[in-house]
């Protein structure tokens, strides 16, 4: 862009109209803030719903169905799904949530046999968990114990041996834990007979909502899922198996809609940063324009200009973007905000990565910004400059 | 001349706004009952009964909790000391009390005739006479008259909170009342008592003996609770969970914040040591009154019923109360 | 002094109006940027107004004024979740005195709600559009009764064991399909793998029961395989305290707590829906911090231009100054001038509001309802017009009017 030691001159051009540059930025900054929001909302639903190359779970589910409180499946299909090829794990899951509806605050409980999970890890469902605080042998216990995602935790404050109570289920949280599967931060773990007990007429002993199946094999997630449909085809209950992402991205249809559509408003943020950058150029340009003239005179040449004037829309963008993007980022992550639907969760996460598009494209919309006007007072003539009032 | 007018018009145009202001003012304010404010008016505040609002921040809604009886309050009740009194209003027709804000309340629900009859000649009365004033904020009696506004009629049950301005001990005691709440349906003098009856059962021990029939005099013991809220407002129905299950605060490390929902234990086995209990009148109908709050009556409260069973088909047990009490 | 006795200096001499009207006339690009921004800003805190009063309004007004829902005890925030046996209504009828009776029928709805990914069409075109989240009710002709909000509008009430159904006027919006097309008397829903054909529509203004799709509850029972009901709705005669006739909801809730077998809660129906209502809260807060957010974007843009704006006028400010004016009447004219260019804009951005806005479907978890532009998003509307305008005047103002006569007179 510019030599190094041009970089003072480029600030002290933006400290000389400090107000009109405050504005600008914080106009910069509140606008990216938006944009960055809603990249972290594109890039959890990305996470939650797009499968990766090494995944391995498969989601069997009522045919039909979506809201956990209408899936109901026997128990005994356990021993049927590990009879399939490729399937090298089962574990039967009944899920309660308060509301099937799209909101940010929903509690979720996912009842697994107590045998799933394992102290230490090793095997279990539990195996790539982080405990935070509490312990998996206190979740053993208790038939009412909880062992609560993190972000679940930190939105509710719920702390180790404290109870609550939701959906007419009251449990006590025996851990805190942390796990990189987005669906685990959002959830409580319970047991799964107090759980089915505890809601009585939702199917009660023997019914559970889901079966969550791990295979040995990515690559033939699809063969499998067929395969384990084709068991309960003629069942009274028919199965649809699906990948985890799949299911979610369905299950989610519409959080993932309203998502997208978001993104016209990212779009619109973008636009505003290119006006407000833009505008202030302009202005500033119009201000110097004698000064431009005498800088030619001295010898500097109309590029060197030129990219003076684009420098100073990059920083600009850089510092607005620096500003809206730290917040948004900040207060994603603080605010451990998640979207739910149907049981399932949509994590809205900060990461690096976010970051650093951010302030990439500020800067570049700072320096779009300044193309044109920078350009334009690159190729004036000196006399003409001079003229002007 | 053209410019002079326009530098008089916008002064004389706020004069006249400044003047019609006023008058319209003075006109609302002083119109009394025949300006548009009528009876919102301050001639209308002058006039006997005292503003609706006043009155309905006096009447509250729920029973208020520790209520003491008349004759308990006479006896530890301080001058100067906000209490709570319970107590009802005379069944035959005071005079004096319907044309002003004062009003007698005495501690049975007996005949204003009955209550004379009962004073020995010469003597100190037996029965305690309470004398209530509705006072305003500043402490002074309310203008207007009772007159059977919100439920105080003869007959009626009612709550007094407020302070003690006088009190002669057994001859009864003054208080200004800063709130008052009268329950729908009174509660019959007698269904709630100071002594427990002897030989009650425990309702888990005699849910599992089975054998109860509809109409059968009980006797029964059990802790209110079985549910987040185990009374009904504004209804006398209560459910009592027996011993045979424990509150989840008698589980060791349980920080359980509502232990008399039981929520430890199952759906079923609550329902297979509880009971609920009414209150009815003549009619069969559950009364309008609350019981929470009454005697001390609240969560995990123990309670000793004596009833007529209502229902007793093996999954519900309902105790139609002749008379409770708190067991201390 | 002035005749009639008045003191000249009690008098503020204000610029005339006419002034900041010019004023704005100076440069039409920056006029075209303030009307045109504020009117961008005001119709999105419009938008951001009406959804979160539609969805408020729609769950407020849904639910009968005596209606009382009873539902299995822990889902009261989840009609769907919960299950009553099929035995309450008649209990409920045997049990309670006072509710509501015209002509020998007793106003008393057994109901079940589920919800099922429903489908129209022939079956072609993407799966995600078409197979969608709709809130399905099993009711009984008690229902006409019970729900009075609802007024059958085409075709007629569906048949048990034919397979009928009849769809609320939002449907369409919430499957996304074309109105009479696809949903018109005649055509088919896939609902649970089997086609049925919808004999009917119904409306209930205002509620989100126009999202729902009713068939006969033998059909839904049979369909979701429960033998079960989700809930009980009935309405109650009000209380009569001279006769003593009618029923209040403590006397439903005196009910529940004599059957406990049967697991029962009770709330008014409008309390269920205000419940949901909450629900949704923080959804609709981060739909105003989101338009907030945009306003005061919008701000900071205007204040910079307004700064450009009277920046360019010093000298012209401080020739005003030294002929008479005060700080304070120019500085009002100034925010005259910005208060005008963004209440234009505010106003266009109501009508857009009123004429295209109002009333818009809009799809939102397994429901729909309408925008609701009424007087209170109006008056948000227009009001942020004209505190973008005076906010957005006032810093800039007091900035350019700082300098003294001589050095504004100086200025270039």
């Amino acid at each position: 862009m510019v030599a190094f030691r041009f970089l003072p001159v480029v600030v002290k051009q933006l400290w000389r109209h400090r107000v009109r540059s405050v504005l600008t930025l914080s106009g910069v900054g509140v606008a990216m803030f938006l944009f960055i929001a809603v990249q972290t909302l594109q890039e959890g639903v990305k996470q939650a719903t797009q499968a990766a190359a090494g995944d391995t779970t498969l989601v069997v589910y009522r045919e039909n169905r979506f809201c956990p409180a209408t899936s109901r499946l026997p128990e005994y299909y356990v021993e049927k799904i590990k009879g399939v090829s490729g399937v090298t794990s089962v574990v039967p899951v009944k899920i309660v949530v308060n509301n099937c509806r799209a909101s940010l605050d929903v509690i979720t409980f996912r009842g697994v046999p107590s045998e799933a999970v394992k102290e230490g890890g090793g095997g279990g469902l539990n195996a790539k968990w982080q405990m935070v605080a509490g312990s998996v042998e206190e979740w053993q216990k208790r038939s009412d114990a909880a062992m609560v995602g993190e972000t679940l935790a930190a939105r509710r404050g719920f702390r180790v041996g404290q109870s609550f109570d939701s959906s007419g289920v009251t449990v006590t949280v025996a851990g805190i834990i942390r796990s990189p599967e987005a669906q685990d931060q959002n959830v409580a773990y319970v047991h799964l007979g107090f759980l089915q007990q505890a809601t009585g007429k939702g199917g009660g002993l023997g019914s559970v909502t889901q079966f969550t199946v791990r295979v040995d094999d990515p690559a033939r997630m699809d063969a499998i899922a067929a395969g384990i449909d084709a068991q309960f085809r003629s069942e009274a209950d028919p199965t649809t198996t699906r990948p985890e992402k799949a299911f979610v991205a369905q299950a989610g249809a519409d959080i993932v809609e309203i998502v997208a559509f978001t993104r016209y408003l990212g779009w619109g943020c973008l636009a505003a940063v290119l006006a407000l950058v833009a505008n202030a150029i302009v202005m500033s340009v119009q201000d110097r324009i004698k000064e431009s003239a005498v800088l030619a005179t001295l010898g500097f040449r109309g590029g060197l200009i030129t990219r003076l004037i684009i420098s100073e829309g990059m920083l600009i963008g850089l510092l607005g973007g620096a500003a809206g993007t730290g917040l948004a980022l900040a207060v994603v992550h603080w605010g451990r905000f998640s979207l739910s639907q149907e049981g399932l969760s949509i994590t809205i996460a900060a990461s690096w990565s976010v970051l650093g598009w951010g302030l990439a494209i500020s800067a570049g919309v700072g320096i779009l910004a300044g193309l044109v006007p920078a350009w334009q007072a690159g190729r004036r003539e000196i006399a003409a400059c001079f003229r002007a009032v | 001349m053209s410019m002079n007018r326009c530098r008089r018009s916008p002064l004389l145009l706020t004069r006249a706004c400044a003047v019609t202001t006023m008058m319209i003012a003075g006109w609302l304010v002083v119109g009394g009952d025949s300006g548009p404010m009528g009876e919102w008016g301050p001639a209308a505040a002058m006039a006997s009964s005292p503003a609706p609002d006043d009155m309905k921040e006096i009447f509250k809604p729920n029973l208020p909790g520790n209520a003491l009886e008349i004759g308990t309050a006479a006896r530890v009740a301080k001058v100067g000391e906000l209490v709570t009194v319970r107590g009802y209003i005379p069944m035959e027709a005071d005079t004096g009390s319907a044309k002003s804000m004062v009003f007698s309340l005495h501690e049975p629900q007996l005949p204003a005739s009955t209550i004379a009859a009962a004073q020995p000649a010469g003597s100190a009365p037996a029965l305690p006479l309470v004398k209530v004033k509705i006072v305003d904020a500043n402490g002074q009696v309310m203008p207007g008259r009772v007159d059977g506004k919100q439920g105080l009629v003869a007959g009626a049950e009612v709550f007094v909170t407020g302070k003690i301005e006088s009190n002669g001990g057994a001859d009864g005691f003054t208080i200004a009342a800063t709130a008052i709440h009268v329950p729908r349906s009174a509660m019959p003098v007698g269904v709630i008592t100071a002594t427990s009856a002897a030989g009650a059962q425990d309702i888990s021990a005699a849910r599992k003996a089975g054998g109860l029939k509809v109409g059968q005099e009980v006797v029964l013991r059990g802790r209110v609770g079985g549910a987040i809220d185990p009374f009904v407002p504004g209804r006398a129905v209560f459910t009592l969970v027996g011993r045979g299950l424990k509150a989840c605060n008698e589980n060791p490390d349980d920080a359980c914040s509502k232990p008399w929902d039981y929520c430890c234990e199952t759906k079923a086995d609550i329902a297979a040591n509880s009971a609920t209990m009414q209150v009815v009148d003549g009619k069969g109908k559950v009364l309008r009154t609350d019981i929470k709050g009454r005697r001390g009556i609240k969560e995990l409260s123990e309670i000793t019923v004596v009833g007529k069973v209502a229902v007793a088909d093996g999954k519900s047990l309902v105790v139609n109360v002749v008379s409770m009490s708190v067991v201390e | 002094m002035l005749p009639g006795g008045v003191n000249r200096k009690l008098i503020m001499r204000l610029l005339p109006f006419d002034y900041a009207v010019r004023n704005l006339g100076r440069s039409s690009t920056r006029l075209i940027l303030s009307v045109g921004g504020s009117a961008l800003v005001v119709v999105l805190i419009l938008v951001a107004g009406g959804f979160v009063r539609g969805m408020s309004l729609a769950l407020r007004e849904t639910g009968g004024v005596h209606n009382v829902l009873l539902l299995g005890a822990g889902s009261e925030e989840s009609v769907e979740r919960s299950e009553i046996g099929a035995g309450v209504p008649a209990l409920l009828a045997a049990s309670l005195e006072g509710i509501r009776q015209n002509a020998g029928a007793v106003y008393i709805s057994p109901e079940v709600h589920v919800m099922l990914p429903v489908k129209f069409g022939d079956g072609a075109g993407d799966v995600s559009v078409q197979n969608r989240q709709v809130m399905l009710r099993g009711v009984t002709l008690a229902a006409s009764l019970v729900h009075e909000q609802v007024l059958l509008t085409r075709g007629r009430w569906p048949r048990a064991g034919s397979d009928e159904i009849m769809i609320g006027r939002m449907v369409p919006t919430v499957l996304g399909g074309d109105g009479e097309s696809d949903f018109g008397v005649g055509k088919t829903l896939t609902i649970d793998g089997r086609p049925w054909t919808i004999v009917g529509g119904f409306a209930a203004p205002g509620t989100v029961v126009e999202a729902e799709v009713w068939m006969p509850l033998p059909d839904l029972m049979a369909a979701t395989k429960r033998e079960t009901i989700s809930c009980v709705v009935l309405t109650m005669e009000p209380y009569d305290e001279a006769t003593g006739e009618g029923l209040e909801f403590g006397d439903i809730a005196a009910f529940t707590k004599t059957r406990p077998d049967l697991e029962l809660a009770a709330m008014t129906e409008r309390e269920y829906y205000n419940k949901l209502a909450g629900f949704f809260q923080p959804i609709k807060i981060v739909a105003w911090v989101t338009a907030g957010l945009i306003a005061l974007g919008g701000l900071f843009g205007g204040l910079n231009t307004m700064y450009a704006a009277f920046a360019s006028r010093i000298r012209e400010l401080g020739t005003l100054q030294a002929v008479g004016y005060r700080r304070l009447p120019i500085a009002i004219s100034m925010i005259q001038e910005s208060t005008l260019a963004t209440a234009a804009g505010g106003l266009i951005a109501c009508a857009v509001g009123v004429l295209v806005l109002d009333g818009l479907s809009v799809r939102f978890s397994m429901g729909a309802f309408g925008l609701a532009i009424d007087e209170t998003v109006l008056a948000i509307g227009l009001l942020s017009g004209l505190a973008l305008g005076i906010l957005g005047a006032l810093p800039p103002a007091v900035r350019c009017l700082k300098p003294t006569i001589p050095v504004a007179l100086k200025a270039v």
